[in-house]
């Protein structure tokens, strides 16, 4: 193999070959100045530089990395493919290992006999051209023997470098082109998954804000209910963050114990008729009846189902979109509805699972603070069994007390009277008459103190014995009108049995009734009375008195009413 | 018995008497008049508890209580009691041998 860079011969510098030449040179360069890749550049060359040259044959190969571009025009296919399939060994051949660093070098135009009768090429192979690409591609490209069978002359050699030229900065201009497609490519590809990835990372912070902002309120939530005490407190806070984290504008929460009438409730809404049809027996019995048709899905205790059923969710008491069911215990069952949703207010599974996690929060704490309030009560009333108990206790303890001071005294009593009744038999008569004398005064005071006191000593001892009158003789002097008959007894003797017409003087009403009855009465008119009993004798006192207040002529009858009656005379009773 | 004994029993005696003392009713005291007859009555009711019963011939005294919210009694001189009643703002007291006086108050 001889490397003929200057093409030595004769010279004959005929202008119109030259002229030619330039001339396919310009072609050749305006053929394939249009952008193409490096298959269609090598299938525009190929005639281009065949035809001037007058070549039976040319085959172009351009290799690189991940490339095998086969071209060739007037070549027999059985060689094309053998080209073809030795296209990377081929290419090996003609380039020696050079720094990759290095600024590609000009196409090496290899001439001679040599080539025709070489193996790896095509048989008649005249010319092998080899061109570095860039740092990765090269190409090979093998001409076949010229149609007048005479080697290359100068002007063909220069012909063929500058040919070989214009392919090589066609194919590097090609290899460019393809670099920079496959780069805009990659690049237009890595935009669309950087894009991607973008949206991607904006979805996941989106995810990650809602996240947050539900961590958030559970915590919140959490944290809020756990300072509540109250269920029914509870139960208004929490549907206002229900209503708030899932943008409702009206809900309502009830809780319905084992009895008609227990119940607690929260209602936010412009309609107040929905609470009270929520608290009502009536609301009670339509919620417990959506717990029945759940069934199996019906939840137990501290846990909360969603109703998904719309018919189940419209009969419940009040209007709801949203409804969940949630026990307590075993008496205390619960339902949550949520209605008016705001607009773009969706939920998601996720919300959903938010829900749940909410519900959870809520069930425990309303749980704790319900079980809290049974406490209460339970202590509210075992203090107050306690007081009684106490009460009861003291009443014991002082009753006890009591009964050991009446069983002292009553000892201390009966010690005393046994003493004084042995002392009695010792009492001396210095004793005796002190009692005596303590009676007699205690009395005197007493009778004089009271009004109804009697006279210790009656007057009528003292006093001169009144002017007696027999019975006959009275009852004629009153039937004759001459004498006023007097019954000096108490009132009580006189209505049960008098002497008709007489006057009822008795000496304890003696002023009065005589004031009334006889002050205007002739001091000189006889007055005759009576009326004494075994122990008293009214007739004297009352004539005694009736003296005293200048009644000359007063008389006694003899022997009183006993001897008026004996007489025959009439008595009214 | 002692005689310390004995005078702490006149002395419980005595307490006994006096918190047993009538109270006098204010709404009681006053002056009222009756007419019976041809007599006009005058009763006169102090809250000293004395009293006076007085006619055109004579001028009584006695002594006055109210054991009830609405009952008189009037204790004469020689030991008797005429009980009265106060009703519908009169006071009606009922005289044995001479009948029920009513009194309207002045």
């Amino acid at each position: 193999m001889t490397a003929n860079p200057g093409l030595p011969g004769d010279r004959e510098p005929g202008t119109g070959r030259r002229l030619f030449h330039l001339k396919t040179l310009f072609e050749a360069a305006t053929e394939l100045s249009a952008p193409a890749d490096a298959g269609t550049t090598l299938r525009r060359f190929l005639p281009v530089a065949m035809g001037p040259l007058g070549l039976t044959f040319g085959l172009g190969i351009v290799l690189g990395p991940d490339r095998l571009d086969v071209e060739s025009l007037g070549l027999m296919p059985a060689d094309r493919e053998r080209c073809q399939g030795a296209g990377a060994e081929l290419a090996d051949r003609f380039f020696p290992e050079e720094p990759q660093a290095a600024a590609p070098p000009r196409p090496t135009v290899l001439t001679g006999p040599h080539l025709a009768s070489d193996p790896h090429l095509p048989a008649g192979t005249s010319a092998v051209v080899a061109m570095r690409l860039d740092q990765d591609s090269r190409a090979v490209l093998v001409l076949g023997p010229r149609l007048t069978g005479e080697s290359y002359g100068q002007d063909e050699a220069e012909l063929l470098q500058g040919l070989a030229d214009i392919l090589s900065t066609a194919l590097k201009r090609a290899c460019a082109d393809e670099r920079v497609h496959t780069l805009n490519a990659s690049l237009s590809e890595n935009n669309d998954r950087l894009r991607q990835a973008l949206e991607h990372m904006e979805q996941a912070r989106d995810e990650l804000d809602r996240q947050a902002f539900r961590l958030r309120t559970l915590f919140e939530t959490s944290l809020e209910l756990s300072s509540l005490n109250d269920p029914r407190a509870i139960l208004d806070a929490f549907l206002l963050t229900l209503m708030g984290t899932f943008g409702f504008s009206r809900g309502w929460i009830s809780l319905h114990g084992p009895q008609a009438g227990q119940a607690d409730t929260a209602y936010r809404g412009p309609d107040p008729g929905e609470m009270a049809a929520v608290a009502s027996p009536d609301g009670r019995e339509k919620i417990l009846a959506r717990f029945v048709e759940l069934k199996d899905r019906m939840p137990r205790a501290n846990q909360a189902e969603l109703l998904d059923d719309a018919d189940a969710v419209a009969a419940l008491p009040a209007r709801a979109d949203l409804a969940v069911l949630f026990s307590l215990d075993q008496d205390w069952h619960g339902a949550i509805g949520l209605a008016d949703p705001l607009p773009d207010q969706g939920m998601d599974p996720q919300g959903v699972q938010f829900l749940r996690s909410l519900l959870g929060i809520f069930i425990v704490t309303l749980g704790n603070a319900w079980h809290g309030r049974q406490v209460s009560q339970l202590n509210t009333a075992l203090s107050a069994r306690n007081e009684e108990l106490q009460a009861t206790l003291d009443a014991l303890t002082s009753a006890r007390e009591e009964v050991t001071v009446q069983t002292e005294a009553r000892e201390r009593i009966v010690g005393l009277v046994r003493g004084e009744v042995a002392r009695a038999w010792r009492a001396s008569w210095f004793d005796a008459c002190m009692m005596i004398l303590a009676g007699v005064v205690l009395g005197a005071l007493f009778n004089s103190a009271s009004p109804g006191g009697i006279e210790l000593v009656p007057k009528s001892l003292f006093a001169p014995p009144p002017a007696l009158i027999a019975a006959d003789e009275a009852r004629r002097m009153a039937e004759a009108g001459e004498a006023v008959i007097i019954d000096a007894r108490p009132a009580d003797f006189h209505r049960q049995e008098a002497i008709p017409g007489s006057v009822n003087l008795p000496k304890e009403l003696f002023d009065f009734v005589y004031s009334m009855k006889l002050a205007t009465l002739d001091p000189e008119t006889p007055l005759l009375v009576y009326g004494r009993t075994i122990s008293r004798h009214y007739d004297a006192d009352v004539a005694r008195e009736l003296k005293l207040l200048g009644h000359g002529n007063v008389l006694v009858i003899d022997g009183g009413l006993k001897a008026w009656e004996r007489a025959g005379y009439e008595v009214i009773r | 018995m002692t005689l310390r004994t004995a005078l702490a029993c006149l002395l419980a005696l005595a307490l006994t008497l006096s918190a047993c003392a009538p109270d006098r009713e204010d709404h009681a005291t006053g002056r009222y008049t009756a007419a019976t007859g041809d007599t006009d009555i005058v009763l006169t009711l102090a809250e000293s508890g004395r009293g006076t019963w007085s006619t055109d011939t004579d001028e009584i005294t006695f002594k006055w209580s109210t054991p009830k919210a609405d009952h008189l009694w009037l204790h004469t001189r020689e030991g008797g009691v005429i009980q009265g009643r106060f009703n519908d703002g009169r006071l009606t007291i009922a005289l044995p041998g001479v009948g029920e006086l009513v009194f309207e108050r002045q």
